[in-house]
């Protein structure tokens, strides 16, 4: 589904990432894992078209497709999805105008009819309530005045409408407390956990995959991955620290 | 009451005048639009606006201004030199001026409010959108004389392409203007590296009971914004739309609700190809 091969990506000429080969089939959640600087969330930047991470060498393709040669928004419409570190706000637009905006613009791309107004309440009443969140907070400017928590929530709950094909979603876990933490992992379960869908799972620590399990974690250490294993990785890691395990 | 402008001929200009007399008690909303077809001479457009509020008079004025702008490289377009003021003579009338400024090769206007009547409030709401060799220089003046006077002041200026925008105002408050009270928020967009955006407020304040409070801010589209809501599969120019859209939203929510969806497809349309 998703294929990396040799990948190197430069930030304002400095050397990032430096060959990273990954295979994620359909069906699989994939973990990455790695100290502060390793390059994890770069890996994300990448797949995902942010403008100043310049891929050097080597290839990235989703379903067959070459996915560098896409814009961001085309990425989105082939049915990739980031869910970001640090969701950002955006003043006086309402969450749901942003997200009925982006995903008829997503369905327009495909050939698909666009959701009207009324539909697309429905879905996101559906998909926020899901995830404990009410529909009004929604209403309000996208994640403008939300906590931490809110704003993690927010983002499962906008890939629970978007249902994408793929995920990469970076440090997802990061600042929840362990209600918000399985909500999330449920979420995360209930919208990618299928037979065609896949996940790239970026986190620093274990706790996220004991909700979610992953089919296989990868370290990533100065831009390569340097181990790869099961989900006993993670555990290992834990115990150990990444210096024991990258060693 | 709704009307619409139009310059259709080649070499003239327009000078229409336009007054408004609120009586006591009454409320009037009035919207204006404007267009002209694309020619590469300058135009003359000159037009005098004057609204009389007696007491407790309210009146909305509305504009939104697409007068054709000029080309890319700035041939052409209308000079767009308007004087607006009203006079809140009567005790608790209130004039709002809310405009949409997107079109005109140059535009000077200061919709302006005289505060004679005890307690009479005047606001002007203002989003105005420059692109290419545009060049916007506009805001408004609050002339506090009655006592209990009130004014609120939001400008959004939104600079494309190698274009200037101005906000230029007057907050003033004689001596005789008891607990006047003035709040001015004046925000700057820039969309590039070869625009301008310029804040000119002027506050002569001669009653020391008055509360007067300025705010200002000047920032760049945020790249983090545009990538995070192009990942979510808005193409580049719809995301610029959307964001500046938002950025003027707390002018655009003042329009009439079908002058709103118009204004926010303007913007949209004005700033095409203006990033990339």
């Amino acid at each position: 589904m998703l294929d990396i091969r040799n990948l190197h990506a430069t930030v304002a000429d400095k050397p990032i990432l430096k060959g990273i080969s990954l295979s994620v089939p359909a069906g699989e959640v994939h973990a990455i894992m790695g100290p502060n600087g390793s390059g994890k969330s770069t890996l994300g930047y990448v797949l995902s078209g942010r403008p100043g991470y310049e891929v050097t060498e080597g290839s990235a393709t989703f379903d067959g497709k070459d996915l560098l040669a896409l814009e961001p928004h085309e990425r989105a419409a082939a049915g990739l999805f980031l869910g970001f570190q640090y969701p950002v706000e955006i003043p006086g637009v309402s969450s749901l105008q942003f997200l009925r905006e982006s995903l008829n613009s997503q369905r327009r791309s495909r050939g698909e009819p666009e959701l009207s107004g009324g539909e697309f309440i429905k879905l996101a009443r559906e998909q926020a309530a899901l995830l404990g969140m009410d529909v009004d907070m929604l209403k309000r400017p996208v994640n403008v005045g939300f906590s931490g928590g809110e704003k993690k929530r927010a983002e499962m709950v906008q890939m629970g409408i978007m249902n994408p094909k793929f995920a990469i979603l970076d440090e997802t876990d990061s600042g929840l407390d362990i209600d918000a933490l399985r909500a999330v992992g449920a979420g995360i379960n209930r919208i990618m956990r299928a037979p065609d869908k896949g996940v790239l799972l970026i986190t620093h620590y274990q706790r996220l995959l004991d909700y979610v399990t992953p089919d296989k974690v990868h370290v990533l250490n100065a831009g390569r991955i340097v181990r790869s294993g099961g989900p006993e990785l993670a555990h290992e890691l834990e115990r150990e620290g990444y210096a024991e395990a990258a060693a | 009451m709704s009307t619409y402008f139009r310059i259709n001929a080649e070499n003239t200009g327009q000078f229409e005048r336009t007054l408004i007399v609120a009586e006591k008690g009454s409320y009037v909303s009035y919207l204006e639009g404007c267009t002209a077809p694309m020619r590469d001479e300058n135009q003359l457009h000159a037009a005098v606006v004057e609204i009389f509020a007696h007491e407790d008079a309210e009146v909305k004025y509305s504009t939104v201004q697409n007068w054709y702008p000029g080309d890319a490289e700035g041939k052409g377009g209308i000079f767009n030199f308007v004087t607006k003021r009203a006079l809140c003579s009567g005790a608790r009338s209130k004039v709002s001026w809310t405009q949409v400024e997107t079109g005109s090769a140059i535009t000077w206007k200061y919709p302006s409010c005289i505060l004679k009547g005890e307690g009479s409030v005047g606001e002007f709401y203002s989003v105005a959108l420059t692109n290419n060799r545009q060049q916007a220089d506009t805001g408004t003046k609050m002339v506090h004389i009655g006592a209990n006077t009130r004014s609120t002041i939001v400008s959004k200026g939104i600079s494309a392409g190698r274009s200037n925008n101005t906000y230029r105002g007057l907050v003033k408050v004689l001596p005789n203007a008891e607990n006047v009270r003035n709040f001015t928020q004046c925000d700057s967009l820039l969309l590039g590296d070869q625009c301008g955006a310029h804040t000119v407020p002027y506050i002569e304040v001669k009653n020391p009971t008055a509360t007067i409070e300025h705010e200002a801010t000047t920032s760049k589209i945020s790249e983090d914004q545009l990538f995070y809501a192009m990942s979510r599969g808005l193409d580049q120019e719809a995301a610029v739309a959307l964001i500046v859209n938002g950025f003027a939203r707390e002018v655009l929510k003042q329009l009439p609700m079908e002058f709103a969806v118009e204004a926010q497809k303007l913007l949209g349309i004005s700033l095409e190809g203006s990033v990339g």
